[in-house]
């Protein structure tokens, strides 16, 4: 294919995070950042006067203008307000129904507007877009996000949609943890038993993969609100709470503006604490005009995290065992979402996964790994016409033939060889090399599924028909 | 390193090519997800009902 003119790129919209990805000119995955430098962009956009932030400065824009601040819309989008559980605890602005469609009411430029969460998501993913067209100096032709494995329908429509609305053609929504195998995988026809564990902000998303031939097929997931970076941000909210209490006698628990306050810090307390074996809390003003300036070893960490530690154990192991496979048939671990960076929570995670063979993949920023996935994808289709895509995505074509039991070839000693994996999508073609000893002159190809045998097959080297290496006989049955 | 075959057994009869002891079991239907250029090529040769060999040509 000669090389193309047309950009596109790769963006993963996460409920408390997003990154935008492109392929540079030397072919690598990269983040692009944003105009404040910044290639983890808060999901976020607040209204303030006349103007309209996003990213890290809509974030501060929580603590003095809550109610202008809109936060953890990206779950929201394509649900009827019904069916969205209500949250309290958000110091931001409130969900509000608009005759079953969620959406926010906030004060810009000193008039009272409502906002639906498609058009907050289009406001949002406009300005990822201009961040994107501002670092490449041209227009964006294309792009492929991620999006969660739990999303419905109508979600995916309404992203594709408020997507659209922001002027972006979107060529393929994915899903986040089929983006993050491709990127660690792209190009490679190497079969791999995988686990992706992504550790978010707000959940836990296990998913088991079998990628085949170059194709990835998920063979379970487990998905989990319960745990994710927030979860560690609460307990060093209350742990830290309770130390200024204890100093100042000052009681923040129902101290919405104090609490957010601590709640920002402790996210980057805890963020240091990958990286150090202590970090400082510090929050100019907590409550009542004092300042708080508090420190915690990993240890203490550790120690007060380690039911949620468990919690991600648990998630793993249910994952696989609801495939049916033991973690020694685990090949590869990937390591995704900001909060896997968390070191004892991935000990605990390799401890599953303690047969040396199994290999824990975490080469790639595990927060950057979904775009990448996504841009590289976006590379491979964007000078198709969308009903192309639109034809070779469609289930007319995913849904396909897995073989359920290897098949394989016996060899001289008896002994079975894997020629096709199981969960391999049919049809199938492997070419495999198989020798002979100098002095033979005929060769027995016995040909066994799992524990089966299906075909017994000669082939007399003398024959015309003779086969230097030996094919897998069972490419006939297979197709 | 590649695997040896071994030699046709006494038993085999000589004039059978090959002798058929069963079929695949029962497939699993699962749905690929679709990215990658490995996907795109099958999906190619799915819509234009191609065989491998012919996809190459
Ligand atoms: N170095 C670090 N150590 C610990 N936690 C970190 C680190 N860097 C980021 N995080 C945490 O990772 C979380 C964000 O991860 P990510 O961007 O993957 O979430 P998300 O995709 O927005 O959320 P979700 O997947 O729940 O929708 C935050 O809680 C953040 O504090
Ligand atoms: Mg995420």
């Amino acid at each position: 294919m000669a090389p193309s003119a047309k950009v596109a790129i790769g963006l993963r919209i996460g409920q408390t995070y997003s990154s935008i990805a492109i392929i540079t000119k030397d072919g690598r995955t990269d983040c692009i950042a944003n105009e404040d430098g910044e290639r983890q962009i808060p999901t976020m956009i607040a209204f303030m006067g006349d103007e309209e932030f996003t990213g890290t400065q809509a974030k501060l824009q929580a603590l003095g203008n809550p109610k202008n601040t809109i936060a953890k819309f990206r779950n929201l989008i394509g649900l009827s307000f019904d069916d969205i559980l209500p949250e309290t605890s958000l110091p931001t602005s409130p969900i509000s129904n608009f005759d079953s469609v969620p959406g926010y009411i906030i004060t810009h430029n000193s008039q009272e507007k409502s906002y639906t969460v498609s058009e907050i998501t289009t406001k949002y993913i406009s300005r990822l877009r201009e961040s994107a067209e501002d670092f490449l100096g041209q227009a964006v032709d294309g792009a492929v996000l991620a999006i969660p494995l739990y999303f419905t329908q109508s979600q995916r429509e309404a992203l594709r949609q408020a997507a659209e609305a922001a002027g972006l053609r979107v060529l393929q929504l994915i899903h986040e943890p089929a983006a993050a195998a491709v990127a660690y995988y792209r190009g490679g026809s190497k079969d791999v038993l995988a686990v992706i564990v992504d550790l978010g902000s707000e959940s836990i998303d296990v998913t088991v993969m079998s990628i085949r031939s170059g194709m990835y097929t998920i063979l379970g997931t487990t998905h989990s609100p319960q745990v994710g970076g927030n979860a560690f941000d609460d307990l060093l909210v209350t742990h830290f709470s309770s130390e200024f209490k204890r100093k100042t006698g000052i009681d923040i628990s129902s101290n919405k503006r104090a609490l957010t306050k601590l709640k920002s810090a402790v996210e980057t307390t805890k963020k240091t604490l990958s990286s150090s074996t202590t970090a400082l809390c510090s929050v100019e003003s907590l409550a009542e005009g004092i300042d708080f300036n508090g420190n915690i070893n990993r240890t203490r960490f550790e120690i007060m995290s380690r039911k949620l530690f468990d919690k991600c154990v648990e998630f793993v192991k249910e994952a696989i065992g609801n495939v049916g496979i033991e973690p020694v048939l685990v090949e590869e671990v990937i390591f995704i979402g900001g909060a896997i960076r968390i070191p004892k929570l991935q000990a605990r995670i390799r401890d599953i996964f303690s047969h040396p063979s199994t290999v824990i993949r975490q080469e790639l920023e595990p927060d950057e790994v979904i775009s990448y996935g996504c841009a590289y994808q976006a590379s491979l289709i964007i000078n198709m016409t969308n009903t192309d895509i639109a034809e070779r995505i469609g289930k007319d074509i995913t849904i396909t033939p897995h073989l359920t039991k290897p098949v394989g070839i016996v060899n001289a000693s008896g002994n079975f060889v894997v020629v096709v994996p199981d969960n391999t999508p049919l049809p199938v073609r492997r070419v495999v090399e198989f020798s002979i000893n100098d002095d033979q002159r005929d060769c027995y190809i016995s040909v066994w599924e799992g524990e089966l045998r299906l075909v017994k097959s000669d082939r007399n080297m003398n024959n015309e028909n003779e086969s230097q290496t030996g094919e897998d006989e069972n490419n006939d049955n297979a197709e | 390193m590649s695997e040896l075959l071994p030699r046709i057994p006494d038993s085999w009869d000589k004039d059978l090519t090959y002798q058929a002891h069963g079929t695949l079991s029962e497939c699993v239907i699962r749905e690929l997800e679709p990215v990658g250029q490995y996907y795109l090529a099958h999906a190619r040769r799915k819509l234009h009902n191609y065989s491998f060999l012919v996809d190459e040509r």
